[in-house]
């Protein structure tokens, strides 16, 4: 059965107070349309942004060996050539060595097997909704998004000690009729789990917002009613038809 | 001494009904105000309403005083402490004013002058602090717009000038320690862009010439901005850094490092007189920044005041508070005498002298997320933990406080 996908949302907005250029969370979507990577830098390290920008791009690139050792190198080979070490003063070099780190959440969707496939690192998260059915991945309840998550780093030995605790992935079959996919960065996360839990359907505040710009709206108005975390945001938000009203592949 | 200006305290002229509240309020081991004060204050006016053959609640509900608390207390963003809650109780009727800046002012010149000593039931909240509708003390996020401030009281009399762990003088350890403890808080401010300012930081020094602003060469007052700091060290002096390559390899890069601090060891031990001028520094600040999570007050010394008891000035500082808790003090005890390296204790009998036992009971206990902080670092913290060391390293300190997500494999 033929499968299309529809971009609703794209977009992030930085925690209140920051400039938009200070937003460490970004987004990613592939040309073909068919992967999608939101990344969100710890704003504890430096250059967080540039490094989630890295991983969320090279996520949609080259989705299939995502989270290898080989594509992990190339991610962080590619970091520190953005980077003009010479001109930077010692607290930067310093804030580098102890490494930045961005949390990762991916969807790469396989028209052909009428599946899709989920990846996190740390805790950016992936819901999808069918009729009224949610889930989530890789958390599914607010309590369970750690304080301290752990993160892809610049620094190789960081993400060594624990290999158990590095990315995850699971493929998701599609449904007949349509599925919703949201690519969510923590703070958007624990709203959603914390709306779901409440007996909400928090999708469809997020189907409704259409722009970045609708985005900040958004998140100003749930952070002045102390429902969203003051944080970054990144959410994407995807339409996944499949079926005959799918309208091609 | 240090003494908060009592020019605004008024009077206070309460009703029986009043007074038990208060009452109430002091015996609660809260800082903020809770649902379980709240319950408590409305049993009260029942029970009196009764006692006095009234309809029952009917003063709660038309004494306009408790009316504008029961309001603004539960409208207030963030919650108010109890001590604000505390002076609206204690004011006239009819003159109840929610203005924080005042209410704080009046507040903290009421605890420590008209109420004589301030209970314990004023510190800083308990681990059975209940979450949900009142935020957590100590959780303010720490932010440009909201920054906080760390103000070294620093021991420079003449016996610093004694050996230390045999390589090198008290004085000299202590210098290392500031500049290190500095480097950590510019880096902590370090983004791609510069330094931001998350932090106003001062060093007071005391010893033969008196107590002075250790970065005087820094214009402005004794708390100055980290970003004036990190653009004005004293000298700098060249070294080289490794750092990842990001393919396992290590890159070196030489780079100019700032020295702000040099030792000084000299004269007499005026402690008292050191911390009086960091207790007018920080209630000037804390009054100006009263959102912020509460200044953090780091003393050095080796332990022998020669100008009186440092005790009671040192519980003066620690009941300077801005809404999101007291002003916290730590107390590194640098020692020639032998014997463990402690940090964090939770017990003043494990300690090995009395000065010891006496900068132990000057330190303030450490704040359940800095605690949680201390323990994921590796150390026993408990329950009461102090902050305190003796013979350690305080750079740990400054990395406990977070500013946005700390990740789980972070270097530190």
């Amino acid at each position: 059965m033929p499968i299309s996908v529809a971009c609703l949302l794209a977009a992030s907005t930085p925690k209140a107070g920051n400039q938009p250029e200070e937003c460490e969370d970004r987004w990613a979507a592939a040309a073909d349309g068919l992967s999608f990577a939101v990344a969100d830098g710890a704003s504890e390290a430096s250059f967080a942004g540039l490094w989630a920008s890295i991983l969320a791009q090279r996520f949609v690139e080259d989705p299939a060996r995502a989270l290898e050792p080989p594509w992990l190198l190339a991610a962080r080979q590619a970091f520190m050539q953005q980077l003009d070490l010479p001109r930077l003063p010692w607290h930067a070099l310093e804030k580098l060595r102890r490494g930045s780190h961005a949390a990762l959440a991916g969807v790469v969707i396989d028209p052909a097997a009428e599946s899709f496939e989920v990846f996190a690192w740390g805790d950016a998260c992936v819901a999808w909704v069918h009729g009224e059915v949610a889930s989530c991945f890789p958390f599914s309840e607010v309590a369970d998004l750690p304080e301290r998550p752990y993160l892809i780093s610049t620094v190789p030995e960081q993400n060594e000690a624990a290999p158990g605790r590095q990315g995850t992935s699971r493929q998701v079959p599609l449904e007949p009729g349509h599925t919703d996919v949201f690519l969510m960065t923590d703070a958007v996360a624990g709203w959603f789990l914390a709306e779901w839990a409440a007996g909400r359907q928090p999708w469809r505040e997020l189907l409704a917002l259409p722009d970045a710009a609708a985005l900040t709206t958004w998140a100003e108005g749930a952070r002045s009613q102390k429902a969203l975390r003051n944080d970054d945001v990144a959410v994407i938000s995807l339409r996944l038809s499949h079926g005959n009203d799918a309208g091609g592949g | 001494m240090y003494s908060p200006d009592v020019s605004e305290v008024a009077l206070p002229h309460f009703s029986e009904l009043r007074r038990q509240c208060v009452m109430r309020m002091l015996q609660s081991p809260h800082a903020l105000w809770t649902e379980r004060d709240h319950a408590g204050m409305r049993q009260i006016a029942s029970d009196y309403a009764r006692r006095h053959k009234r309809k029952r609640r009917e003063d709660w509900e038309f004494d306009p005083c408790i009316q504008a608390i029961t309001r603004d207390v539960e409208d207030a963003v963030p919650p108010l402490p109890k001590w604000a809650c505390l002076v609206a109780w204690l004011a006239p009727e009819g003159a109840v004013t929610f203005n924080p800046e005042i209410i704080s002012k009046i507040a903290l010149a009421a605890l420590n002058n008209t109420l004589g000593k301030p209970q314990p039931s004023f510190g800083p909240a308990k681990s059975s602090f209940q979450k949900g509708a009142f935020n957590m003390p100590y959780a303010a996020e720490i932010s440009r717009r909201s920054p906080t401030a760390f103000l070294f009281v620093i021991d420079q009399s003449g016996s610093m000038n004694d050996r230390w762990m045999e390589t090198k003088t008290k004085a000299q350890a202590l210098s290392d320690a500031i500049n290190r403890v500095l480097m950590e808080l510019v880096t902590k401010c370090s983004k791609e862009e510069g330094i931001r300012h998350y932090f106003d930081v001062g060093v007071i020094g005391y010893g033969g010439s008196g107590c002075r602003d250790a970065l005087a060469f820094i214009p402005g007052g004794v708390l100055k901005s980290i970003q004036e700091i990190e653009r004005q060290p004293m000298r700098v002096e060249d070294r080289t850094v490794k750092v990842p390559d990001g393919a396992g390899g290590i890159i070196e890069q030489s780079v100019k490092f700032p020295v702000w601090f040099e030792p000084v060891a000299d004269g007499g031990t005026p402690m008292c007189a050191a911390l009086s001028m960091a207790g007018n520094a920080i209630k000037e600040w804390a009054d100006g920044h009263l959102q912020s999570f509460p200044p953090i007050v780091i003393h050095i010394t080796d332990g022998e005041a020669n100008d009186g008891d440092p005790e009671p000035t040192a519980e003066l500082i620690k009941q300077l508070a801005t809404y999101d808790g007291n002003v916290l003090l730590f107390n590194l005890h640098i020692s020639g005498a032998a014997g463990m390296k402690v940090l964090f204790p939770s017990n003043e009998g494990d300690l090995p002298c009395a000065d010891a036992r006496r900068l132990f009971r000057m330190s303030s206990a450490l704040p359940e997320q800095m605690l949680r902080a201390a323990q994921n670092a590796g150390y026993n913290g408990v329950s009461g933990t102090r902050g305190y060391g003796y013979n350690a390293d305080f750079t740990d300190v400054v990395s406990f406080l977070t500013i946005g997500t700390r990740p789980a494999n972070d270097a530190r």
